[in-house]
């Protein structure tokens, strides 16, 4: 069932288009992530399925319902902020009890306890929000959204204000809450670790569109666009011929073997290469030799950043190389986009 | 929309209040004997040789007076902010306590010590020796009352300024081999200078505006206010239209200073603050000089207070000071002028009730900027009488609210209006200040919660900034119970407050001064009472916070 149903959602700050005719369902019981740079509409559009701006065009449907005239606080969502937005003059439990009291709901302090418990902070009741560490700001954030028991979890960067190890940890908490409760969110980060970990579908948003939308692995593995493709990792781009099974030529005339197949001869293509999928042996007569720029030492791996027939190409790489060293450079796997539409 | 009614029904009323009466004043100024646009009011004061008077002696009292005051200031806020000086803090405390005095309670002072009859000169003549002068009154006593009453603000603002930043700037021209000297001069100062410009600014327009001080001290130097009050209420010869110039002629003037301390600030430069700037050990004799310096301005600052309170319980006998000490003159006050009491506390608490709901009110939309346009014409109103002198607003409120169909003059609605007219900016900019550092997050997650805009407001919103509210409260409530040149002009029986009491008395030779001196002594009480309750109230709330 199809719990938020976003439909030709247009809008524009002062003359500037933040978001085109976004179409996006998220069905019930699933958490949908809208993946992208900052400035590309993923806040504003979450902004609208909340309730906190209006869209200039399209409608925001609740179950079915349109709710463009039902207020914030009539909408039954529950909202996680960036900076927590914990309320510092009330107690931790009186942050979350506060939408409870609202409803006139029975055993309001029962379901305190319980929300408290569930993001690991039982008995933290009567702390203040300010003596607490991000991490459980934000864990105390959750529970106060959560405890309402909301039609559809909207969270807006949860994370980010987070240090890199919390982050990872937090992130596995708020997957592990969402399949043990169900609950239906629209999660926005610019994190693509982040959205691959924790997503069912992510829409993949640029300049106010939906680039992309589709499940983690089909996001990672048939990225559409060169845009999509780059935004997980350092990726070059191949363009050329194809001249045999497996060979093309670049646009500049140099001949690029692969180990993958590329069908027919004669056909443009381009190839997204990420840096697991080049292969770097030594410098041979006849192969595509490439320049070592720089070796970053990334514990269990390197990258190595090097330039072969005027492009820059990442690889990771088992042994050291220095800057300057000649390298023949293969490609192992790669990526094919779609032609431009 | 719903949401708009309210903020546009606020700004309706204020506009009413607020821009009606200044048009009212604006076209007055440009209106001829028949009622026709003309700039004949304009050619008629200028050709007048006592309002071309007026209008000099008000400018030189204003630049004479920021002057002193900001050479007062900048010297002590410079030792109390940089340097260990014993009794830091209890100095801090008095330059508060100055701030909050009535404006004309300096005059009123000096002229019972240093006036042609005051005790001090008597003193000097009953003991063989010679008066340097024979009185303090005149335009001399003006700017010596006006320093020492404006000082006090001047240190605030500038110890503030010397605060700020972590002291690296000056440490890095250290390095470069600056001397203490150097540093002072081409580091220190010039990033001061905003500061010390406002500073100027505000002691100057006080200068400029007061009507207390020159009506008591200055022995009948004209200058604006008072021509203006004179021009006004004359019976024999009222000339509107002349008084209108003067009025624009002063807001326009006090706009054009305001223009140029905006311009001062928009110099600042942000300095690197990353901890507490620690304060400099003195060597023994800086110490002693130090010391010395701050008490002899703490001392000349606190006179006014100290005579009053100690003239209250002595006896007076024809206008002269007996020095019997007596509970007489407070039997008197309760006996005869407890009314004044009460018309004041009242007035200036309903005043203070509804420039603190408007204020919050105002100062959430101001900050929210919901509806951009809004904002800006709400702050910009609002922020209108501040430039605008107690004189020059009360006679806009008559023009336009003083004749049937209103009628309000001389009722204790015109002075509530006025009370509130003139203090709503403060109140306003305090609250302002503190809502600005709720984040719009917090509300939404209210929202979010189930919580109306409203209850939002008024549960999250409201009980953060109640600190700033009791502050913005208690110095409205303190700056509308010392209100003298708006209240002179708009009062009339039986709506007489403390300040029109000890003002009349003040002016009459022979005047029951003992009970002026009580009355003055209840006023000090009524405004260091809740000025205390609220610095204690911050500074347990910064003890608090981590």
């Amino acid at each position: 069932m199809t719990a938020v149903h976003v439909h030709g959602v247009s809008k524009s700050f002062g003359g500037r288009a933040v978001l085109q005719g976004i179409e996006l369902e998220v069905a019930s019981g699933t958490l949908v992530t809208l993946l992208g740079p900052s400035g590309c509409g993923k806040t504003t559009l979450l902004r609208i399925v909340a309730g906190f701006e209006h869209a200039d065009r399209g409608a925001v449907r609740f179950g079915g319902v349109d709710v463009a005239k039902v207020p914030t606080w009539e909408r039954g969502i529950g909202f996680v902020f960036q900076n927590y937005a914990l309320w510092p003059h009330l107690t931790v439990g009186e942050n979350v009890a506060y939408g409870l009291r609202l409803q006139k709901r029975p055993g309001v302090e029962k379901a305190v306890q319980e929300a408290l418990a569930r993001v690991g902070l039982a008995g933290r009741e009567d702390a203040q929000p300010g003596t607490l560490s991000g991490g459980q700001q934000q864990r105390v954030s959750l529970a106060r959204a959560l405890a309402l028991n909301p039609r559809v979890l909207l969270l807006d960067e949860p994370l980010s204000n987070l240090d890199a190890s919390l982050r990872v940890e937090m992130r596995r908490e708020v997957r592990r809450l969402q399949s043990e409760l169900g609950f239906t969110a629209l999660y926005v980060t610019h994190d693509q670790d982040e959205a691959l970990e924790i997503s069912d579908v992510i829409a993949v948003m640029n300049r106010g569109v939906i680039e992309q939308l589709g499940t983690p692995e089909d996001i990672y593995f048939r990225p559409r666009t060169e845009f999509v493709a780059a935004f997980f990792g350092e990726v070059t781009f191949l363009r050329g011929q194809v001249v045999a099974e497996r060979a093309l030529t670049l646009s500049g005339g140099q001949r690029v073997e692969t180990t993958a197949p590329l069908g027919a001869p004669g056909r443009s293509v381009v190839l997204a290469v990420r840096p697991a999928d080049v292969r770097l042996g030594p410098a041979t007569n006849g192969g595509w030799v490439g320049t070592v720029e720089q070796v970053f030492f990334l514990g269990g791996r390197r990258l190595v950043r090097l330039t072969a027939a005027g492009l820059t190409l990442h690889a990771h790489h088992p042994v050291p190389l220095r800057p300057g060293d000649q390298v023949d450079v293969t490609i192992a796997q790669h990526l094919e986009l779609p032609p431009a539409t | 929309m719903s949401r708009r009614a309210l903020p546009l029904a606020v700004l309706a009323l204020l506009s009413l209040f607020i821009l009606v009466p200044q048009l009212r004043v604006l076209v007055a100024a440009f209106t001829g004997p028949a009622g026709d646009p003309s700039l004949a009011p304009w050619q008629e004061f200028f050709g007048d040789a006592r309002f071309r008077e007026a209008l000099l002696h008000s400018l030189w009292l204003a630049l004479a007076t920021g002057l002193g005051a900001t050479l007062v200031a900048v010297p002590t806020a410079y030792l109390l902010a940089r340097y260990e000086v014993p009794g830091r803090a209890w100095f801090l405390e008095l330059a508060t306590m100055t701030t909050a005095s009535p404006p004309f309670l300096g005059a009123y002072a000096w002229v019972l010590l240093l006036g042609a009859s005051g005790v001090v000169m008597r003193g000097l003549r009953a003991a063989g020796l010679g008066t340097p002068f024979r009185s303090i009154v005149g335009p001399g006593g003006i700017v010596w009352v006006g320093v020492w009453f404006t000082a006090a603000s001047v240190v605030l603002i500038l110890h503030d300024a010397f605060r700020a930043g972590d002291g690296s700037l000056e440490e890095a021209a250290a390095m470069a081999g600056a001397s203490r000297r150097r540093t002072l001069t081409s580091i220190t100062l010039p990033l001061a200078l905003p500061a010390i410009g406002t500073g100027f600014y505000l002691a100057a327009l006080q200068a400029f505006a007061d009507f207390g001080t020159p009506k008591l001290i200055g022995g009948g130097y004209t200058t604006l206010p008072v021509a203006l009050y004179y021009e006004f209420l004359s019976e024999v010869q009222r000339r509107p239209a002349m008084a209108a110039v003067a009025c624009v002629l002063m807001a326009a003037l006090s706009a054009a200073g305001l223009g140029f301390q905006r311009w001062l600030v928009s110099k600042t430069y942000p300095q690197p603050s990353t901890r507490q700037r620690v304060r400099l050990p003195l060597g023994p004799l800086a110490r002693r000089l130090g010391v010395g310096f701050l008490s002899l301005s703490a001392f000349l600052s606190l006179v006014p207070h100290a005579v009053v309170v100690l003239t209250s319980f002595m006896t007076w006998r024809a206008g002269v000071l007996q020095w019997t000490p007596t509970l007489e003159n407070y039997r008197r006050l309760w006996s005869e002028s407890w009314a004044p009491i009460g018309v004041s506390l009242v007035l200036s608490g309903i005043g203070t009730a509804i420039a603190v709901a408007l204020g919050a009110a105002a100062a959430y939309w101001i900050v929210r900027r919901r509806t951009p346009l809004l904002s800006a014409l709400l702050n910009n109103l609002i922020m209108l009488p501040s430039v605008i002198p107690g004189t020059v607003l009360a006679i806009g409120l008559l023009l336009t609210f003083g004749a049937p169909p209103w009628a309000l003059a001389g009722t204790a609605t015109i002075l509530v209006v006025a009370y509130v007219v003139r203090r709503l900016a403060y109140v306003t900019k305090a609250v302002e200040t503190a809502m600005a550092r709720v984040p719009v997050a917090q509300e939404e997650a209210a929202w979010a919660s189930g919580a109306t805009p409203p209850r939002a407001f008024f549960e999250i919103v409201l009980p953060q900034v109640r600190g700033a509210l009791g502050a913005g409260a208690a110095s409205g409530f303190l700056q509308m119970m010392t209100e003298v040149s708006a209240t002179v002009m708009l009062y009339a029986v039986p709506w007489v407050t403390m300040t029109v009491v000890i003002f009349t008395y003040a002016l009459q030779p022979g005047s029951p001064f003992g009970v002026a001196s009580a009355m003055t002594t209840v006023l000090l009480v009524c405004i260091w009472v809740p000025l205390r309750l609220v610095s204690r109230h911050t500074t347990a709330r910064e003890q608090r916070a981590p």
